[in-house]
C-alpha cells in the first residue's frame, strides 16, 4: 500500500469540503474543550469540598472513651463464668480520658514506616466569659507545628499568625463565630473557665476559620501546654493522638491494629467520614458520564459527515477503484481522514480545554465559608487530558470505520454502468 | 500550700480495707446485707476478688441519686492502696438448674410455640435482651419454633 498516495488523497477529499471537515473538526473541538473543562472542574470541586473535612481529619484517631467495660467483674470470675448471668444497671466504668504511656506510643507510631506523622492533642471543653455570660467552647490544646505539618493549620488561620501560639505563651486562637459573640479582637485578653472550675487568662492572638459554622462558634485553638495548664494536668498529659498515613487506603486495618496494641479507642477516617467518599465517587462519575456522552454526539457528527462524503463521492470512489486502488486502500482513505479531523479537533480540544480551566481558575469566588479559596478551584491533572485525547482517537476511529467499509465494498462496474 | 483545710495527714488501718459502692435507687431494694460482690481492679488486671456486702447507708445522695453501699473482702489482696478504682458485680440470686431459651423465641414475651404448632402460654422469670427464664409451661424437653 502506498501510504503517500493514500494520505494525499485523503488530504485533497479533505480540502475538497474544507467546511464540512471544519464543522466535524469543530464538532470534537467544543466536545472535547468541554470534557476537559467539565472534569477539571467538577474535581477541583470535588477535591475542594473532600479538603474541608479530609485535610484536618486524621487519618487515624487514638482516644479514650468513657465506655461500660466488655467484660463484667462477674463474668471474669471463675465461679460464675460458667453460667449465665443476667446483669441489669451496667454503669460506664470510671476511666481517665488521657491515653495512658502516651509517649512511647507516639515514639512508637514515629518509627512506623507507614505513618506519615503524629500530632498529639487535648480536647478541654471550656466556658468563655463574657462579661456576666459563659459561652460554651472546646480549646484544643495542639502541637502547634506538627499541627500545621500535617493538618495545614496555617490556611485556617484568617487572622494573626499561627506560630505565635506557639511562641507567646498563654495564647489563644479564637473560633471566628466565638470571636465574633465575644467582640474579641487580636491582642485582647479573654476568661476561660474550666468544667472543673479553674479560671485562666489567654491573650487571642489570631482568629480561626474552618467554613463549618457549627465547629467555628465553638472551637478554639491554643498549644499544649497551655491547655495542660488551663486543666491543671500534668505535661504528659494528652487526651488524643491523631495519625496521618501514606496511604490512606490502609486506615481502617491499622486502626483496628493500634487499637489492639495500644489497648485505646482508634477511629479511621473512612469510618467517621464515609459520607464524603461516596459523595466525591458518584461526583465525578456523573461528570465523566456527561463528558464521554458529547464525545460520542461529536463522533455521530463525524460518522453524518463521512456518509454523506462518501454518497457524494460515489463517481470519485469508483473511479479510484477503477484505476486500482483495493478495498483496503479506499478504507484507510475514509478512516485516514477520520482520524486527522479527530486528532486535530482533539489536539485542539486539549488546548482549548487547558484555556477555559484556566480562565475558570481566575474567576473571584470569594465565600465566608471557605476562607483558604479565592477563585473557583481547578484540578489540571494530566490523566483528565489523557483520557480526553484517547478518548477523541477512538470514536473519530469508529466514526470513520463504518462509513469507510461501505465505501470500500463499492463495485465500480455498477457505479460507472448506472452513469 | 498547705491551708486550714487541708489535712497533714490521713489516718487508718492499712491491712483493713472498705469497698464503697454507689448504687441506683433503682436497684437499691435488691442489696441485701451478706450479699457476694465480685471486684475487679485497674490495677490487678484480670484478676477478681470476692467481698460481701457489710453495710446499707440509707441515706440517698440527692445530686446521683445513688446510695452508698460498703462492702468488705472475703480474701484481701495482698497489695492495696487508699481510693483506688474498682468495678463490681453484686450478686443478687443464683438458680441451679433454670431453664433458659433465647428471647427471639417467644412471641410478646409471653407465648411460646412448640414444633407440632401449638402456642403455649408461659409464666418468665429474669430476662435480659439475649435469654429470658423460663418459670413454667414448657420444659426442657419441648421442641420449640421461631414465631
Amino acid at each position: 500500500m502506498n501510504y503517500k498516495l493514500v494520505f494525499s488523497v485523503s488530504q485533497s477529499l479533505l480540502l475538497a469540503r474544507w467546511k464540512q471537515t471544519l464543522v466535524a473538526a469543530i464538532g470534537v473541538t467544543f466536545s472535547i474543550t468541554m470534557f476537559i473543562t467539565l472534569l477539571s472542574f467538577m474535581s477541583g470541586l470535588n477535591d475542594l469540598l473532600d479538603g474541608l473535612i479530609l485535610n484536618r481529619t486524621p487519618h487515624i484517631r487514638l482516644y479514650n472513651e468513657i465506655l461500660p467495660s466488655k467484660k463484667q467483674p462477674i463474668e471474669k470470675d471463675e465461679h460464675y463464668k460458667k453460667q449465665y448471668n443476667f446483669i441489669s444497671s451496667v454503669k460506664p466504668k470510671s476511666e481517665r480520658l488521657e491515653i495512658y504511656n502516651n509517649a512511647s506510643i507516639i515514639k512508637t507510631l514515629k518509627k512506623d514506616a507507614r505513618v506519615l506523622g503524629v500530632a498529639p492533642r487535648i480536647t478541654a471543653q471550656v466556658f468563655y466569659n463574657v462579661g456576666s455570660i459563659d459561652l460554651t467552647g472546646v480549646i484544643n490544646g495542639v502541637d502547634v507545628e506538627a499541627e500545621n505539618r500535617l493538618f495545614s493549620f496555617k490556611d485556617y488561620v484568617t487572622n494573626g499568625n499561627f506560630i505565635d501560639l506557639k511562641n507567646i505563651p498563654n495564647s489563644i486562637i479564637l473560633g471566628k463565630g466565638a470571636a465574633q459573640k465575644m467582640l474579641a479582637n487580636i491582642g485582647d485578653v479573654i476568661q476561660v473557665t474550666t468544667v472543673k472550675g479553674e479560671r485562666m487568662q489567654l491573650k487571642v492572638v489570631g482568629f480561626f476559620q474552618s467554613g463549618l459554622q457549627d465547629i467555628d462558634n465553638i472551637q478554639s485553638y491554643s498549644s499544649i501546654n497551655t491547655t495542660q495548664k488551663l486543666l491543671g494536668e500534668s505535661n504528659s498529659y494528652v487526651t488524643d493522638i491523631q495519625i496521618k498515613l501514606k496511604d490512606i487506603l490502609l486506615a481502617p486495618q491499622l486502626s483496628k491494629e493500634y487499637a489492639n496494641i495500644f489497648d485505646v479507642e482508634a477511629i479511621d477516617i473512612q469510618t467517621a467520614n464515609s459520607q464524603f467518599e461516596t459523595g466525591s465517587s458518584v461526583r465525578s462519575l456523573i461528570s465523566y458520564a456527561v463528558g464521554i456522552t458529547l464525545l460520542i454526539v461529536a463522533g455521530f457528527g463525524i460518522y453524518n459527515i463521512l456518509n454523506m462524503m462518501i454518497y457524494e463521492k460515489m463517481d470519485s470512489i469508483a473511479i479510484l477503484k477503477a484505476t486500482g486502488f483495493s478495498g483496503k486502500d479506499v478504507n484507510w482513505i475514509f478512516i485516514t481522514i477520520a482520524l486527522s479531523i479527530g486528532i486535530f479537533g482533539g489536539i485542539l480540544g486539549l488546548l482549548f480545554g487547558f484555556g477555559v480551566s484556566s480562565l475558570i481558575d481566575q474567576i473571584p469566588f470569594n465565600t465566608a465559608a471557605l476562607p483558604t479559596i479565592k477563585t473557583y478551584p481547578i484540578n489540571y491533572n494530566p490523566k483528565f487530558y489523557m483520557i480526553g485525547g484517547i478518548f477523541s482517537i477512538v470514536t473519530t476511529y469508529f466514526a470513520g470505520y463504518f462509513p469507510s467499509r461501505k465505501a470500500s465494498k463499492i463495485d465500480p462496474v455498477i457505479i460507472i454502468r448506472g452513469k | 500550700m498547705v491551708g486550714p483545710q487541708t489535712p497533714i495527714a490521713v489516718i487508718g488501718d492499712a491491712k483493713h480495707f472498705i469497698l464503697e459502692m454507689q448504687v441506683d435507687e433503682y436497684d437499691i431494694l435488691k442489696i441485701k446485707k451478706g450479699l457476694p460482690v465480685v471486684v475487679t481492679f485497674d490495677s490487678y488486671r484480670d484478676q477478681v476478688f470476692e467481698a460481701k456486702i457489710s453495710k446499707i447507708n440509707p441515706i440517698m445522695n440527692e445530686r446521683s441519686k445513688t446510695f452508698l453501699v460498703e462492702a468488705e473482702f472475703v480474701k484481701q489482696p495482698e497489695t492495696l492502696y487508699p481510693n483506688i478504682n474498682f468495678e463490681a458485680s453484686i450478686v443478687i440470686t443464683t438458680k441451679s438448674n433454670a431453664l433458659l431459651i433465647p428471647r427471639a423465641y417467644l412471641y410478646k414475651d409471653s407465648i411460646a410455640i412448640k414444633s407440632n404448632g401449638d402456642s403455649v402460654k408461659v409464666k418468665t422469670g429474669l430476662k435480659d435482651y439475649q435469654k429470658i427464664e423460663i418459670l413454667s409451661g414448657i420444659n426442657a424437653t419441648d421442641e420449640l419454633i421461631k414465631p
